[in-house]
């Protein structure tokens, strides 16, 4: 049994990018507006479902069952934007919280309604078998989900460095009374970073679908330990959030194999409180203060 | 601020009263106690026997089942196959002469509810019998409460604990209890030639109950556990479980989970190159699911199930009665549901009126039944005579998906 | 003249909370009015955290849970009596409280609900599992009924008085201490950390004991529960029942502790009044959190005492062109 350690990294690995681009939803809502959306687990179910409902139910190709996600996930970011954080922002600090709480319960149950509670199946892009090299087993799934989070990763840089929408973004998360004053239009702002993180979710439930099987709970789990993520790798910084997830997916794993399959989400959230204790900055420390 | 005093002051005056009352009230519960069964012992009577003369008056019979929450796929499949069998028995001249009415109450997958909805059907509802939740824990919040307002019902959850635990007198179990399960597995496994098994639960009270039987099982047998791996509801990767199964050498694998986690451990096991020729694997009733096959696809072909029932091959008339009628081929927990209800109904047949007592002793006079999906059901036997149901079926999945047939195990 | 009718307005209310248990003649009502006066005393708790000092929990259950296992197991296992337990439980639930306060109160406001949500999930994993200390997931049962002296509080009556009487002392306390210097540090630090600080209030140590108070609360209503159902399970204190608690808060008011008591009592028996819409009822709670803190964050009490204010200033203020003014100040208030 060579084949144990590369086997728990690679897998480590691709679950842990999923946390990774869950928290990269959240950091980006985070620096711009300073909040933490609980709902973003739900999105990330949301744009499952779309996707399932486009080339499972209705028998769309592909690209547009891909298409519709996008489409979808970015038109589910400005309602949100406009429903949600617009008419509670200004109603103190736990007001957008609580009210992505009640969401997140809600888009669980409207799921159930719609969809019904037995759980989906989403097809895959490559084939079904694994192959292996050595005594590693690999799903091809796993590194459509590894390749997908670097291309995401690339695609997010190149957006929010080279181009003048980005870079607007940028300016309204560093200071959006300075935003205001040199033109920018911050409320238009606002709604691209919800459209965009809510479209990062969305395609992140794309990616675990087939690995995950689609439920009304799919995102839950992985919204509170992109969550740890952006914690262990610091507030703040967008690297950071994605290594932070990686972190998370590789300790639970080797917790599992290692320590008790039983305790290991109890092993992730003292990893978490041991953080807190000593490290509260993360470990790529934190560039933004806090916005009230 | 002379206010305020008056304030405290009218505060503490309640206050003295509250604690004087719960004192008089305490102290009236020992006087208190034998009267108020007594007008409870003249009014059985009179609630009876108007009854008798208006014979049009429904039989109301409750359900509590799991319509919201986690767990919301059972109650979807108990309400499909209950209302098309209640349909037919009412077309057919109903029980006892009457209509049948279901209430269904939801228990919203949380214990505190279904007692709050197991009290509803009793005391405001009226209910003749109760059919309870297919999940221990709900069970075994309700027992207490049942026995103590002394009212007939039916669990249907697992665990032993429900009909043997403080011998209940109006608690009933209409499915295989986890007394024998574990042990009909491990006489699958020893004809096999299996004697090292991985356990692989959900870390839930359904799958630690489980896991901590066979575990003392294995123990009086003999045999050598090889791992035993956790899982939690709602995870997805289990590579380190099955890495874990893989090193530990087991020659098979015991696998107590809930229908999503079954369907993905499947196929990870598949994917991490586990032959189930070589290492069968035998799993509890929710791996024939109807999310396990969509899940698992291929890989699911060859495991072998443990249910109580398998409506397809039990039952194929009804089975395609209930795709007619739904578009979709009932589960076990269509199946489970209907074999309990119709047990309820087969007890109020045999009472030949519906108090609570009456009702008792017609479940404790079904003997040798044979249920809707042609197993015998026996409630009163010396050993535990809360128990009505003994034997387990053993399935398999062939090339095609489906159930495939193996042995039908009686302890 | 306003002092009499005052005692005649108590004097009523006094009398009607007595008679409830007389006029509720169903057990199954009563046995649900009681739960609902366990889960608002945990709801003051939560006002004391949220509404008080601004802090935000996500896993108040599992401080219940907390108190409802301290007093489960010393009465089970060890036969204490409840006059042991139930101080005991409350003991262990602030003990714990430190122990998550302490490193997440120094971080900014969402650490703490994300810690409680983690302590929740965490806390579940270890009652289920560590099966020889907890009883694991089939959960302990045959809890005793509390006994004084003799008594035993048996019946669902008696129940109700007795819960009554622990609100009304937990109500008192709250309300002194509000209306202390603890209680107004508490609403500066909501107000601003900064400007907190600047005004010499230790802003952690404020938080952290707004946390250790909120979860005293939670650990009595977890004590309470535990002997009223003389059963208790992990899944009684799951994250969903940590969500129902919030929204029991922020329905009747946040800041306010009787719109905390008042949440807890009509929440409670809504999910019963709503019983018919089954599939529904968890949708709608969802919705209603969500509805609230859009339409009105301060909650049904908020709403009332602003339009009590909004009224009261219009008798003083005749002059219309005032108004607007008087908009702007409600504004600036919420």
């Amino acid at each position: 049994m060579s084949g144990i350690l590369p086997q728990l990294l690679f897998s480590g690995l691709a679950i842990g990018c999923i946390y990774g681009l869950v928290g990269l939803g959240f950091i980006q809502v985070y620096n711009a507006v300073g909040l933490t959306n609980f709902a973003q687990g739900e999105f990330v179910m949301l744009g499952a479902y779309l996707f399932v409902s486009a080339v499972v139910i209705w028998k769309a190709p592909f690209w547009v069952g891909f298409l519709f996600l996008l489409v979808g996930m970015a038109v589910i970011g400005f309602l949100f934007t406009r429903g949600v954080y617009k008419p509670t922002y200004k109603a103190g600090r736990f007001a957008f919280l609580l009210a992505s709480v009640g969401l997140s319960m809600a888009l669980q149950d409207l799921v159930v309604l719609i969809w019904g509670p037995v759980p989906l199946y989403m097809p895959r892009l490559v084939s079904e078998s694994s192959f292996n090299i050595g005594n590693v087993f690999i799903n091809p799934q796993h590194i459509i989900i590894i390749g997908s989070t670097i291309l995401l990763l690339i695609i997010q840089y190149l957006i929010f460095q080279k181009t003048p929408l980005g870079k607007m973004m940028r300016a309204t998360a560093q200071d959006q009374f300075a935003a205001t004053l040199s033109g920018i239009k911050v409320p238009l702002m606002i709604i691209f970073t919800f459209v965009n993180s809510s479209i990062l979710a969305g395609i992140a439930g794309f990616l675990v679908g087939p690995v995950f099987s689609v439920t009304p709970s799919m995102g839950a789990s992985a919204m509170l330990k992109g969550f740890v993520g952006c914690t262990i790798g610091g507030w703040g910084s967008i690297p950071g959030a994605v290594l932070g997830g990686i972190l998370v997916g590789i300790i639970e794993i080797f917790s599992s194999f290692y320590i008790s399959s039983a305790y290991k989400d109890a092993i992730v959230f003292l990893v978490l409180i041991l953080f807190l204790l000593f490290k509260p900055k993360g470990i790529f420390g934190e560039t933004v203060s806090e916005k009230v | 601020m002379r206010n305020k005093n008056m304030f405290l002051r009218f505060i503490v005056g309640v206050l003295l009263i509250s604690f004087v009352l719960t004192a008089g009230c305490s102290a009236q519960t020992q006087t208190e106690q034998p009267v108020e069964t007594e007008p409870n012992a003249v009014e059985t009577p009179e609630e009876t026997q108007p009854v008798e003369e208006t014979k049009l008056e429904p039989i109301k019979i409750g359900v509590i089942t799991e319509i919201t929450g986690v767990q919301a796929v059972a109650g979807k499949a108990a309400q499909e196959s209950i209302n098309q069998y209640v349909k037919e028995l009412n077309a057919n001249g109903g029980l006892l002469g009457r209509e049948v009415v279901v209430l269904y109450e939801d228990d919203q997958s949380a214990q505190t509810v279904a007692v709050n909805a197991f009290n509803k059907l009793v005391l405001e509802d009226k209910v003749a019998a109760i059919l309870g939740p297919l999940y221990s824990t709900h069970c075994l919040a309700i027992k207490p409460r049942a026995e103590e307002l002394g009212f007939p019902w039916l669990a249907m959850g697992l665990n032993d604990r429900i009909g043997t635990e403080d011998d209940p007198k109006w608690t009933f179990q209409g499915r295989t209890s986890d007394a024998y399960t574990p042990t009909l597995v491990l006489n699958f496994l020893e004809e096999q030639g299996k004697h090292n098994p991985a356990i692989m639960y959900i870390g839930d009270d359904f799958g630690i109950d489980g896991k901590d039987k066979f575990v003392k099982l294995l123990d009086e047998r003999g045999w050598t556990v090889a791992t035993i791996e956790a899982m939690q509801t709602g995870d997805k990767d289990f590579t380190a479980q099955i890495l874990s199964i893989r090193a530990s050498g087991a020659d098979s694998i015991i696998a107590w989970l809930h229908q999503e986690e079954a369907g993905l451990f499947l196929r990870q096991l598949e994917e991490q190159g586990v032959d189930k020729k070589q290492i069968p694997v035998i799993g509890n009733s929710s791996f024939l699911g109807a999310g396990v096959t969509d899940i698992a696809g291929q890989s699911a072909v060859g495991t072998y199930v443990i249910s109580g029932t398998a409506p397809m091959l039990q039952n194929p008339e009804w089975s395609q009665k209930f795709f007619d009628e739904y578009g979709a081929n009932p589960d076990f927990l269509a199946a489970d549901s209907l074999d309990g209800f119709a047990t309820i109904v087969r007890a109020i047949e045999l009472a030949g009126t519906t108090d609570p007592e009456s009702v008792r002793q017609g479940f404790l006079s079904i003997k040798d039944w044979i249920g809707p999906f042609n197993f015998a059901h026996t409630f009163g036997t010396a050993e535990a005579p809360q128990h009505g149901v003994f034997s387990s079926i053993i399935v398999t999945y062939d090339e095609n998906l489906q159930t495939e047939f193996v042995a039908q195990v009686t302890k | 003249m306003k002092k009499v009718s005052k005692i005649i307005i108590m004097l009523l209310l006094a009398i009607i909370i007595l008679s409830v248990p007389h006029l509720i003649k169903s057990d199954y009502t009563l046995h649900v009015v009681n739960l609902a006066g366990i889960y608002a005393i945990c709801v003051m708790g939560l006002v004391f955290l949220l509404g008080f000092a601004g802090q935000l929990s996500l896993g108040h259950s599992a401080l219940m849970s907390i108190g409802a296992y301290t007093t489960g197991l010393l009465a089970v296992e060890l036969n204490l009596p409840f006059v042991i337990t139930f101080p005991a439980a409350i003991v262990v639930s602030m003990l714990f409280a430190l122990l998550i306060g302490i490193p997440t109160l120094k971080l900014k406001s969402f650490y703490l609900a994300m810690a409680t949500r983690g302590l929740n999930i965490a806390l579940f994993i270890v009652l289920i599992n560590w099966k020889r200390f907890t009883h694991g997931a089939d959960g302990i049962v045959n809890i005793p009924r509390p006994s004084f002296a003799g008594f035993t509080i048996q019946t669902e009556r008696a129940w109700f008085y007795f819960i009554v009487a622990i609100l009304i002392v937990c109500y008192i306390a709250s309300r002194n201490i509000e209306k202390s210097r603890i209680g107004r540090s508490f609403k500066a630090v909501k107000e601003g950390e900064l400007a907190a600080e600047v005004m010499g209030i230790d802003v952690y140590r404020t938080k952290i004991l707004a946390f250790v108070l909120s979860s005293a609360l939670a650990g009595t209503a977890g004590c309470l529960f535990a002997h009223l159902n003389q059963f208790i399970c992990p899944n009684d204190f799951n994250i969903t029942q940590s969500v129902t608690l919030l929204s029991m808060s922020i329905f009747g008011g946040s800041e306010y502790l009787l719109g905390g008591v008042v949440g807890a009592y009509v929440l409670t028996f809504l999910p019963e009044a709503l019983r018919f819409l089954q599939t529904y009822a968890r949708f709608i709670n969802g919705i209603l959190i969500l509805l609230i803190m859009i339409l009105a964050p301060s909650g049904l009490f908020g709403v009332v005492s602003s339009l009590f204010e909004k009224l009261k200033r219009q008798k003083k203020l005749d002059p219309p062109n005032n108004s607007p003014n008087i908009a702007d100040v409600e504004g600036m208030e919420n």
